[in-house]
């Protein structure tokens, strides 16, 4: 079954690749794995701590190397006991680990939508500079495609359809990275407007 | 009381009650009040559990001197809970204008680290966390919380049925925060928020990444509770994954059947489409419920919901010593004769105007005195005697 996952997530190495260099080429840390690596991990450890859950225990711990934020010093085990990350960059840190938690706490959603701040970002910038047509996107579609996707996702890795998640997860990261695209200096996300 | 500093309300402000609880709004019949709140941390700093004092003061007059001066009301007030006396503490919590947990000081995934109840004897501890709040004057309708749980966690609070107007006031107020983007942003101290292309606003708790945005109602329930179909209700948002809680807000039991219900999930939907739901469609069903119970009540079992208002209106009039949780009990019962239209002689205002007034804080701020909580039992049940005199 795994090693579906791996062929079936290969084919989309390439494009994962750029987009994480995309974003680690203005982050500051170094890259720790592959992405086809990163990817595979999210989900077993999805898998694992579905398992968990539904077992009632508490969720095996992932064998990720980065169990520490290099920025903050907070370890992943901490987070688990205070619930509290120590700084913004534990959300990269901790990206693996954290995508099923955040699916189950926020109804599989993984990705954010709606309002994003008015002045340009560091990293929206750099990652924008990799989508070039996305002015043309209504957001107001591209949101509800967003969302259909999680979902998706969501179902997909609960029916253990991996090679089907890693499309979907791919055909996400591609549309994020478009999403990106319309933070202009004063442009604004759909859930911004209302 | 040994506050180091003088109180940053007026006895009329005290006594004028909060703004929120004025029934004003639509369907006040139900809901009381509407809150959105938004949280945000500010880019460049680890969040509150992994901040030196240092850092916390920093933040501190950071945020105040932008909040202060961003143009979010003609006048915005500033307190230093940290400095501030017990009593305001408890005062702003119950007005709803801070969190329990920025009175008390607790430091995210930390210990207490002053002591909680502000009608006691308060010993303020040798470096309390930094932290303060800035609210708009007079409606006290925006306020800002810094150094709760995030750096900043701004809300608007709205009488009644309100949240879009909510909304369109807290996302202004959270451009204004934020300050001028784009090229022609002039060097002003404005404030750069944690961000990421993927989580959205980052926070402190995942459970608020994305969005950063909590919407919520406070509705009176009385019917439900009376035909027995609250435990439905409680299933229902759950399913919606929806969070209930009293009064008192989180880890609250519903008192006096007020409960507030607000949306869990903040990653994965813009905020107009979590709003929309909530606005439109959660809540007006439950309105619709509460609306067909009450009216059941009146139709098929008028002597008991006769009996239950009226005696707690008696109560209420002659009773020596109250509690606040038997006064906000017996209010409830008394607001739901109100809007029934059974009891004629109180107004919904006065009764929501004592459910304020006759919380601790508000209690001996009105009679001007500091009183241990048996004197209070007996002021409070004397206040309400002569409010509500028949």
């Amino acid at each position: 079954m795994h090693e579906v996952t791996i062929k079936g997530g290969k084919r989309h190495e390439k494009h994962l690749c750029e987009s994480c260099a995309a974003a680690e080429g203005v982050a500051p840390q170094p890259a720790v794995h592959t992405p086809i690596t990163d990817l595979l991990s999210k989900y077993i450890t999805a898998q694992s701590e579905a398992v968990a859950a539904v077992a009632g225990g508490s969720p095996v711990a992932a064998p990720v190397a980065s169990g520490t934020c290099a920025v903050c010093g907070l370890t992943y085990a901490q987070f688990r006991q205070s619930g509290l990350m120590g700084c913004p960059e534990c959300y990269t840190a901790f990206e693996a680990q954290l995508t099923p938690l955040l699916s189950r706490a926020h109804e599989g959603g993984t990705h954010h939508v709606g309002k994003s701040p008015r002045r340009p970002l560091s990293r929206a910038k750099a990652a924008s500079a990799t989508a070039p047509d996305a002015r043309a996107v209504d957001p107001a579609q591209q949101a509800q495609r967003l969302a259909q996707l999680n979902k998706k996702l969501a179902e997909a890795i609960a029916a253990e359809q991996y090679e089907k998640a890693a499309k979907i997860r791919d055909e996400l990261a591609r549309l994020e990275g478009r999403g990106t695209e319309a933070d202009g200096p004063s442009s604004r996300k759909p859930g911004g407007e209302t | 009381m040994t506050g180091p500093r003088p109180s940053a309300f007026s006895t009329a402000a005290v006594e004028r009650g909060a703004d929120w609880l004025r029934g004003l709004g639509a369907d006040g019949d139900v809901v009381v009040s509407s809150r959105v709140r938004l949280a945000r941390n500010v880019a460049g700093f680890p969040f509150l559990t992994k901040t030196t004092p240092a850092q916390r003061q920093q933040i501190l007059e950071l945020c105040r001197s932008r909040l202060l001066t961003c143009g979010i009301a003609e006048k915005m007030l500033w307190v230093d809970v940290h400095q501030a006396p017990a009593m305001d503490r408890t005062l702003m919590v119950e007005r709803h204008l801070i969190s329990k947990e920025h009175a008390k000081g607790v430091i995210p995934g930390g210990k207490t680290a002053e002591k909680e109840d502000a009608t006691e004897e308060p010993a303020e501890p040798a470096a309390p966390p930094p932290r303060g709040v800035a609210v708009s004057l007079p409606d006290e309708s925006v306020s800002i919380m810094v150094n709760e749980e995030d750096h900043l966690r701004l809300q608007v609070l709205l009488s009644g049925l309100e949240l879009s107007k909510a909304f369109e006031r807290i996302d202004q107020v959270d451009d204004l925060v934020e300050g001028p983007g784009g090229p022609d942003a002039r060097p002003v101290k404005a404030l750069e928020y944690a961000y990421s292309s993927r989580f959205g606003y980052l926070t402190a708790c995942p459970t608020n990444i994305g969005t950063g945005i909590r919407v919520s109602v406070m509705l009176h329930l009385p019917g439900l509770k009376m035909t027995g179909e609250m435990d439905k209700v409680r299933r229902a948002t759950r399913d919606m994954s929806l969070a209930v809680r009293g009064y008192y807000g989180e880890g609250s039991e519903a008192a006096g059947e007020f409960y507030q219900i607000s949306n869990q999930t903040t990653l994965g939907k813009p905020e107009s489409v979590l709003l929309h739901e909530f606005e439109q469609e959660i809540i007006p069903q439950v309105i619709g419920y509460e609306r067909a119970a009450r009216t059941l009540l009146l139709e098929k079992r008028r002597r008991l919901l006769e009996d239950k208002v009226y005696r707690a209106l008696g109560t209420l009039r002659f009773a020596r010593l109250l509690t606040p949780e038997e006064a906000l009990s017996l209010l409830s019962d008394v607001r739901l004769g109100v809007v029934t239209g059974l009891i004629k002689e109180v107004t919904e205002q006065e009764v929501n105007q004592l459910i304020l007034l006759t919380q601790p804080a508000h209690l001996q701020r009105v009679l001007g005195k500091d009183m241990d909580q048996a004197q209070r039992r007996e002021s409070r049940a004397d206040m309400v005697r002569q409010k509500l005199r028949a």
